[in-house]
């Protein structure tokens, strides 16, 4: 090919790209009566699991919420952003999305960090924020604008903790992912007390077996593993506890409980001794859990996770807010939120107060077990 | 700690070395004849796998469907070739990393149109859940691996020394100007070559599924270590890849068990770069390294 | 210098003094930013890798260290005093790591370096003082005579003034016996040794330089977002310092900063979370890579040979 015209090419594609770009970051023009909500999610990299799934069940309520006449008469919008696991990317989209007046709230991200990283320019622009992730410190650091729509970290520990107490479980091994959600459930257990922690190991989100790790915990003979992680690695671990004939009970927190470790896992012989906090209970759902559940079997063909719960449920509490706010402004909306009480979800009822920033916490937790390679409620 | 729990960690070593190892040589062997840096080998091996998951939802039979993936694999990189590397024969090292980067974004995205950004799992060769071997356990899809990766050196040992296309490959590695000379047509030999490592990254792909699920962004970590361990092993030497693969796995497993989990892959790097220094041209050398 | 050189930086000069003061955005502001910083850093690596034509994988590494230096002892120290702290122990491990590790070459260097930078990722994650994911928050903005520098058209000057005196000072290595040198190095190093260049020295002073600027671009970075953690220092950050050099064009300091500006733009289009943009960015790299081995630069240049 002539490299003139190759020149050419390439200038013809740098146009169109930009021109694409610019149509992207000029905000749309979408109808001027919608209610915009800015979303930060990880969508893309390994997180972007969770993160996909949580912007999904945003969606889903959003066109719940839409087809059944929107708020005050107005549909609801939501304007995405991904931060790809980036703290600092998630700041620049907060400013992004903050800067456009017409947003009354974030909700976002999946990731801790993110959100530590932009929550004091939520405070600072009195943008209010639903923060779906688990980072306990999160809603402890006196930010009035953060709203928690998960259950968070601490809770989760300390509910397996208390199963291990009742079941006499005393001797308690470690074995966690090495991001923020793993390492934050290690922490928070090697600080509580009266307990006996004869084993902890960490695991990196990329490798793919775990069998060294699970060896050293087995040579220490535990009673009860804590399998502190996400998708699919929890799986993985759990297929490789089986395969090292490792009979102990096993402990997973909510985060474990996907369609994805379920298949990573399938077979295994260590599924009988899983058990997984949930939210869900597929077979029998509450009454405030049907429309859900519903909504993502006939759009995505499958049950509902604990992050399609928490896209959906930041939007019904958003929505709430929206509905009993005097205007809809930042604000009203933060001041409205304060005032959420026994707000029904598919992943727990949401309370909060001027002091009570984790809208959820133990009550919402239900113990999960595999069978049949779906998950099923089993009452340890 | 005892020595059964040290052959625990060998075994899952060497069983990861081996996919490593796969992978590091599909990179050598595009690399010699191409000059080609692949860095979206692994992704190669995501496709095969997440296409082998769709193509048993077709309800084809397992074998069927993973010799379908493969094959189909070997097409798409055909194409890539025709696409990206035969238009620009003469790039260099940084060109082709660069390019492939770019590859890579394009297979991970695409990918996430088809399959979204879920993991999907492959069943293993067997539903046996392990075997015992001297005080360790092994699985059979463990076994399965270092036995196919065993099985496919020595066919590409025989494929290299005793066939005429083999041998032309070889040829075109070590002398491009020559082989053409001779009369080897180089243009094909190329993408014969290109074609053959990106079946062996999806059968790595193939292999590894079972063992850890996979999705559109797994193909990133497969490269990084494919990539590492024939460097490791000497870049362009296909024996390097093999060893090189195997040391890795080595390290990665020895260094979580009997060291420390959370710095399991801070000391493997640590040794990767230690063992650089001492060699610089990567454990057997290198051939065409600069 | 040529005419055609002096307009071109009198129009840049312009074009710097009037942006903040023409656009309100703080959208637009924050990416300047954003682009200074990176402009800043790809500066130490056209020395490496356009002179010198050693690569580094592993940069984030450095940009990280400097800026937790400088978080960690600007509350004891000072801003300023921080980032220098943060620039000079990124030169100092720079030099460091760079003497032993530059005597690989190549692919051995590629896999060298991208270790190094995932060793220190792993390190940030782990260590107590580094605080891993969750990071540290609440770093102090600087300031000048009492006033903070903490919103994006302040920080705009400051970034402003800092990536054209590091591009300035650069430019001036580039064009002294020390950029013949690193050129010298780079074409041919063993002839370069004939010459009497002291190779292994002039390599990890260049690598050192480098690691100063991506130390002092950290530091910036820290000071800017007053937040921090390891996962702002992945390998996939190396990575994308080498494809901003690839797009813009390693051989020039235009090109780093047409790369930088064209990154940054390119990373809020993308943030949108649009999969197309992203499957378009992805075919746009194969293009250009393949076309324009020189860069986008290249691209400016000939179209300038053209009007002639």
């Amino acid at each position: 090919m002539r490299l003139q015209s190759l020149r050419g090419v390439g200038i013809a594609l740098a146009l169109v790209f930009s021109i694409v770009g610019v149509k992207e970051i000029v905000p749309a023009y979408a109808q001027e009566q919608s209610i915009k909500l800015g979303v930060i999610l990880t969508l893309s990299g390994p997180p972007g699991r969770a993160g996909n799934r949580q912007k999904d069940g945003a969606q889903l309520a959003v066109d719940a919420i839409n087809a059944a006449g929107g708020i005050k008469g107005r549909r609801l919008q939501l304007v995405i952003q991904d931060d790809a696991g980036d703290p600092n990317a998630a700041v620049t989209a907060f400013n992004t999305l903050a800067a456009q007046d017409d947003i009354v709230a974030i909700y976002g991200s999946t990731i801790g960090s993110s959100t530590m990283a932009f929550a004091p320019l939520a405070k600072r622009a009195g943008i209010p924020v639903a923060v779906p992730n688990a980072t306990y410190q999160i809603t402890r650091l006196g930010n009035e604008f953060l709203f928690r729509v998960a259950v968070p970290g601490d809770v989760e520990v300390k509910a397996a903790v208390d199963l291990a107490k009742k079941k006499g479980w005393k001797r308690i091994a470690m074995l966690h992912s090495n991001d923020a959600y793993g390492k934050q459930g290690a922490d928070l257990l090697a600080e509580m007390k009266d307990l006996e922690v004869v084993a902890s190991e960490s695991f990196a989100t990329n490798s793919t077996d775990y069998t060294p790790q699970l060896t050293k915990i087995r040579a220490a003979r535990p009673d009860v593993i804590f399998i502190w992680g996400g998708v699919p690695f929890t799986g993985t671990a759990v297929k490789n506890a089986g395969q090292l004939g490792i009979t102990a009970p096993l402990i997973s927190p909510t985060a474990a409980g996907a369609p994805a470790n379920v298949a990573a896992a399938a077979g295994s012989s260590a599924l009988a001794n899983w058990q997984i906090m949930g939210v869900i209970d597929p077979a029998n759902p509450l009454p405030r859990q049907k429309a859900g559940i519903e909504a993502t079997q006939a759009k995505f063909k499958n049950d509902p996770d604990v992050f399609i719960a928490s896209g959906w449920d930041a939007i019904q509490v958003l929505a709430a807010g929206l509905k009993n706010a005097a205007a809809i402004t930042r604000p009203a909306l933060k001041t409205a939120l304060e005032g959420v009480k026994g707000l029904e979800g598919m992943g727990g009822v949401y309370t909060y107060s001027a002091t009570q920033r984790d809208g959820t916490g133990a009550d919402s937790l239900i113990w999960l077990k595999v069978v049949d390679n779906k998950l099923v409620r089993n009452d340890p | 700690m005892s020595a059964a729990d040290v052959l625990q960690f060998v075994l899952s070593g060497i069983t990861m070395g081996s996919v490593y190892a796969i992978i590091a040589l599909s990179f050598t062997i595009i690399f010699n004849a191409t000059g080609v840096v692949n860095f979206a080998q692994g992704d190669f091996a995501m496709l095969a796998g997440l296409m082998a998951v769709s193509f048993i939802g077709f309800d084809l039979p397992i074998l069927v469907a993973v010799i379908v993936a493969i094959a189909a694999t070997g097409v798409v990189g055909g194409a890539i070739y025709a696409l990206t590397v035969a238009p620009i024969p003469r790039a260099g090292h940084f060109t082709s990393i660069a390019v492939t980067l770019g590859l890579s974004i394009v297979l991970q995205k695409g990918a996430q149109f088809i399959w979204g950004t879920e993991s999907h799992m492959l069943a293993p060769v067997s539903s046996r859940e392990t075997l015992h071997f001297a005080g360790a356990t092994i699985t059979p899809q463990a076994i399965f691996i270092l036995v196919t990766s065993a099985l496919m050196m020595v066919l590409l040992y025989a494929y290299f020394k005793h066939t005429r296309a083999g041998q032309a490959v070889l040829a075109c590695s070590e002398n491009r100007e020559a082989a053409g000379l001779v009369g080897i047509d180089v243009r094909w030999v190329r993408a014969e070559a290109y074609v053959l490592g990106c079946v062996l990254g999806a059968l790595a792909g193939i292999l590894v599924m079972p063992i850890t699920t996979m999705s559109n962004t797994s193909g990133l970590v497969l490269t990084i270590k494919g990539f590492s361990a024939a460097v490791l092993g000497g870049f362009g030497s296909a024996a390097g890849a093999v060893i090189g693969g195997l040391v890795l796995g080595l390290l990665e497993s020895l260094s979580a068990g009997l060291i420390s989990s959370s710095y399991q892959n801070l000391i493997a790097l640590l040794v990767v770069v230690l063992i650089l220094m001492f060699r610089s041209g990567g454990l057997l050398g290198t051939r065409t390294l600069h | 210098m040529a005419p055609a050189r002096v307009t071109a930086l009198a129009l840049t000069a312009v074009a710097l003094v009037a942006f903040p003061l023409a656009v309100g955005s703080k959208v637009w502001l924050n990416l300047a930013v954003l682009s200074g910083i990176y402009l800043v850093l790809t500066a130490g690596l056209i020395l490496l890798f356009g002179y010198a034509q050693q690569w580094s994988f592993g940069h984030a590494g450095f940009f990280g260290f400097g800026a937790y230096v400088s978080a960690l002892s600007a509350p004891h120290a000072g801003v300023w005093t921080g980032m220098a702290a943060g620039t000079v122990a990124a030169w100092v491990l720079g030099y460091a790591i760079g003497r032993p590790i530059l005597r690989l070459k190549g692919l051995s260097l590629a896999l060298a370096t991208l270790a190094f930078g995932e060793i220190m990722h792993i390190l940030f994650t782990e260590l107590r003082i580094t605080k891993g994911a969750i990071g540290i928050s609440g770093i102090p903005s600087p300031s000048i005579g009492g006033i903070e520098i903490d919103t994006p058209r302040s920080y705009y000057w400051l970034v402003a003034t800092v990536a054209c005196a590091v591009l300035a000072f650069s430019h001036n290595i580039g064009r002294s016996h020390i950029g013949r040198a690193l050129r010298a190095l780079g074409g041919n190093e063993a002839a370069a040794k004939v010459v009497g260049i002291n190779i292994a020295e002039a390599k990890a002073q260049v690598f050192a330089y480098s690691a100063a600027l991506a130390g002092l671009a950290g530091a910036l970075y820290a000071h800017y977002f007053t937040f921090i953690s390891a996962d702002s220092f992945r390998s996939d950050f190396s990575i994308l310092m080498v494809v901003i050099i690839a797009v813009g064009g390693k051989d020039s300091f235009w090109g780093a900063a047409l790369g930088s500006i064209f990154l940054t733009v390119a990373m809020q289009v993308l943030r949108v979370q649009s999969q197309y943009a992203m499957l378009f960015y992805g075919l746009l790299l194969i293009v250009v890579f393949m076309y324009l081995p020189g860069g986008l630069v290249s691209l400016v240049r000939s179209a300038a040979v053209w009007r002639r």
